[in-house]
């Protein structure tokens, strides 16, 4: 039988606000960060970090249907 | 001598004395080139009481041994002094177009004491230096001054200049380099003015550099150079500049806001972001010479209250210390702000950090109107900061830019010693823009230990501790949590030397990411011939720190001043690292412990200094310690 579907809005911030426009990405209803990540598609060699209510999100937390997921480069200096 | 020219001019303005130095490849080897060779200058030439603005204090400006050659990030030179700003040792660096100059005029750097009777400058062409006099230039804006240099000079002369923050002493005053790129921190602009040197000019020159082995630099660059521009840290400060991932860093946590009372604002990140500025303001790149990466903005406000011309715009630290710090997310009025900085020749991250302390104080009613000439001082409140605050700190003008002009630290305590608590310094340096809090702990102790006081550029931390870099042959292999202590101070100990390496080699940091250790040293032999192998690279950079140390020593300074604010130590009130203390105390500690420091006196031992072949300094300053 197959899954129920859940609906997460994602959102790239700073230097993946032009590659990773706000967006839904539809995922079973038992996914985790892990397979979100593995959805998106961003510049080979950027680490990321995913963020929910601003708080940092480790890979293998699970998700929830109408959660706002900000996608996060890991890109430091400055 | 390759790479090197083995020749330093000295000045002294008092009596005009010029004369060229000559220095041994010992020299080089020992103390690389840059930030190091400047420190070891300094020390063979610097009035150790002498007052920083003092007519004995010397000002030593010293090229990376690889300046001229045609790299990406390799042509910078740094600057050394006594800072105004926090009695210790003082060193910027600087890219640009100068140091290649100034390496093809056939010399490597340039040490300035006395004080020039009238205001000057210092005029480089042809095969000679001189003082010549330039009164007419006294009291211009950086901008204004750079357009007149050019008219005499030529479009192709190369500039060093201060603006009017410098001519009057603000202890954080800056020099700009071709009205764009800075030596910007410690008030080097200062110790400048004090000699009445308003600009430091040099002629172009055609002189082609003598490498050790021709083949392998020019197989280097060509191998290099696409590695450089295809790296993706390049992209994004190429497309975005430095604050492209501000909004990144301030999901981590790693962004200082309204005086580092918070670390989270999504409003003020999407405003304030690298992007939006690419979107809104930027009319072209800019860059050093010989790079690729060109990170550096020009912009163009067009309308409204900020409206400004095309020129210099922002980076980072700017926009974060005249942004976010002051508790604004207006992107215009930073532009105008950091160009007012500019214009003035003052260290934005001071100038932001100072005004910053100066808002909460007043609004926790620590500073009163009878503090401030009657101003009233309100978060956010940019026209003020604009019209008002800069240009008093620049000029020194009524009581709050009389207050403002002494940094955080000693305007603080100027009212009361209980105020420094919310200060947010080391060594009475304002910290950068980046709050180990939610940043990396590592960061903390890279702030504390570094020589000029809190700095994120003297070593590698920042970047070794945020996974943007590894160097396995040299056995940095970690995978680091940021939020912890764990491994940092064995992580500093490596970074000290990277840092060292950096600033002396003078490689820009953003250019020599996608470079391995073993390539940075290459080069380095390649160039200069210093026959380094890994671990004399290493303890090249080590030697450097130490020196700093001593110099430090010299200076009265102690372990004790190796600290934070307590601002910068208290668990972060939002966001992501909300909560989470550091352990400053063990982390420290341990780093001296590995360092063989002493943890009092803050500077390594006899035993160590006789390591890296610093006998006659450690004599003198252990010795007066007896």
């Amino acid at each position: 039988m197959e899954k129920k579907k859940i609906g997460i809005t994602v959102e790239g911030a700073g230097v993946l606000r032009k590659e990773l426009f706000k967006h839904t990405v539809t995922l079973d209803c038992d996914a985790r960060v892990e397979d979100l990540a593995k959805k998106i598609k961003i510049k080979k060699g950027l680490q990321i970090a995913f963020f929910r209510n601003g708080k940092r999100l480790n890979r293998n937390v699970k998700l929830h249907d109408g959660d706002t997921i900000k996608v996060v480069p890991l890109v430091f200096g400055g | 001598m390759y790479g090197n020219t083995g020749k330093v001019i000295y000045i002294n303005c008092s009596t005009g004395k010029t004369e060229i130095v000559s220095l041994d490849e010992d020299v080089y080897k020992n103390f690389i080139g840059g930030s190091g060779l400047a420190a070891k200058l300094f020390w063979d030439y610097a009035d150790f009481d002498a007052d920083p603005l003092s007519e004995k204090a010397v000002l030593i400006l010293i090229n990376g041994p690889l300046a001229g050659v045609p790299l990406s990030g390799t042509s910078r030179m740094s600057a050394v002094a006594r800072s105004p700003l926090t009695g210790a040792l003082a060193e910027s660096s600087c890219g640009g177009y100068f140091p290649p100059q100034l390496r093809y005029a056939g010399y490597d750097g340039i040490i300035i004491s006395g004080k020039c009777t009238v205001p000057s400058i210092i005029h480089i062409a042809h095969g000679s230096f001189n003082i010549v006099s330039s009164e007419e230039l006294w009291g211009k804006t950086v901008g204004e001054a750079y357009v007149k240099i050019k008219e005499q000079y030529g479009e192709r002369s190369r500039t060093l200049i201060i603006g009017p923050a410098g001519e009057h002493g603000v202890s954080y005053a800056c020099i700009l380099s071709d009205a764009h790129h800075a030596f910007g921190r410690c008030g080097l602009g200062a110790i400048m003015g004090s000699k009445n040197i308003k600009a430091i000019v040099i002629e172009p020159h055609k002189t082609i550099m003598k490498y050790f082995e021709e083949q392998k630099v020019k197989s280097l660059i060509k191998e290099l150079t696409p590695r450089i521009k295809e790296y993706i840290i390049s992209q994004v400060l190429h497309e975005f500049g430095s604050a492209g991932n501000l909004e990144g860093h301030m999901y981590t946590g790693d962004v200082p806001i309204k005086n580092w009372t918070s670390n989270f604002n999504e409003e003020m990140a999407e405003k304030l972001t690298g992007s939006t500025l690419t979107e809104k303001y930027l009319t072209k790149t800019g860059t050093c010479a010989y790079c690729v990466v060109a990170c550096k903005r020009i912009v163009k406000v067009d309308e409204g209250p900020y409206s400004i011309p095309e020129g210099p715009g922002p980076e980072y630290e700017t926009v974060a210390a005249l942004g976010c710090l002051l508790g604004s997310s207006d992107l215009a009025a930073v532009c105008k702000a950091g160009r007012l900085c500019n214009e003035f020749g003052l260290d934005s991250i001071s100038t932001g950090a100072t005004i910053a302390w100066a808002m909460e104080a007043f609004e926790k009613g620590d500073l009163t109107e009878k503090d401030t000439g009657g101003i009233t001082l309100r978060w956010g409140d940019m026209p003020t900061v604009i019209d008002t605050i800069i240009p008093s700190i620049a000029r020194k003008e009524g009581p709050l830019g009389q207050l403002l002009s002494k940094g955080s630290r000693l305007a603080a305590k100027s009212i009361n010693n209980n105020l420094i608590k919310y200060t947010a310094q080391s060594k009475g340096l304002e910290a950068p823009m980046h709050d180990p809090r939610g940043g990396g702990h590592g960061h903390a102790l890279a702030y504390a230990v570094s020589p000029r006081g809190a700095c994120h550029v003297s070593t590698a931390m920042h970047f070794m501790e945020t996974g943007a870099c590894n160097y396995p042959e040299i056995g940095f292999e970690f995978d680091l949590e940021a939020l912890t202590d764990e491994k940092k101070p064995e992580t500093m100990v490596l970074a000290t030397a990277i840092g060292s390496i950096e600033n002396s080699a003078c490689f820009c940091q953003y250019a020599d990411r996608s470079l391995t250790f073993a390539e940075m040293v290459g080069i380095l032999n390649a160039v200069s011939g210093y026959h380094y192998s890994l671990q004399d690279a290493l303890d090249a950079g080590w030697r450097i720190y130490h020196l700093k140390r001593l110099i430090n020593h010299r200076f009265g300074l102690r372990a004790c001043d190796d600290a934070l604010t307590e601002r910068m130590l208290e668990p972060a009130r939002d966001g992501e690292p909300q909560g989470i203390m550091i352990n400053f105390d063990g982390m420290i500690q341990r780093f001296y412990e590995l360092m063989n420091m002493d943890n009092v006196e803050g500077v390594a031992t006899v035993d160590t200094l006789h390591k890296y072949g610093l006998e006659q300094e450690a004599a003198i300053v252990w010795k007066k310690r007896k």
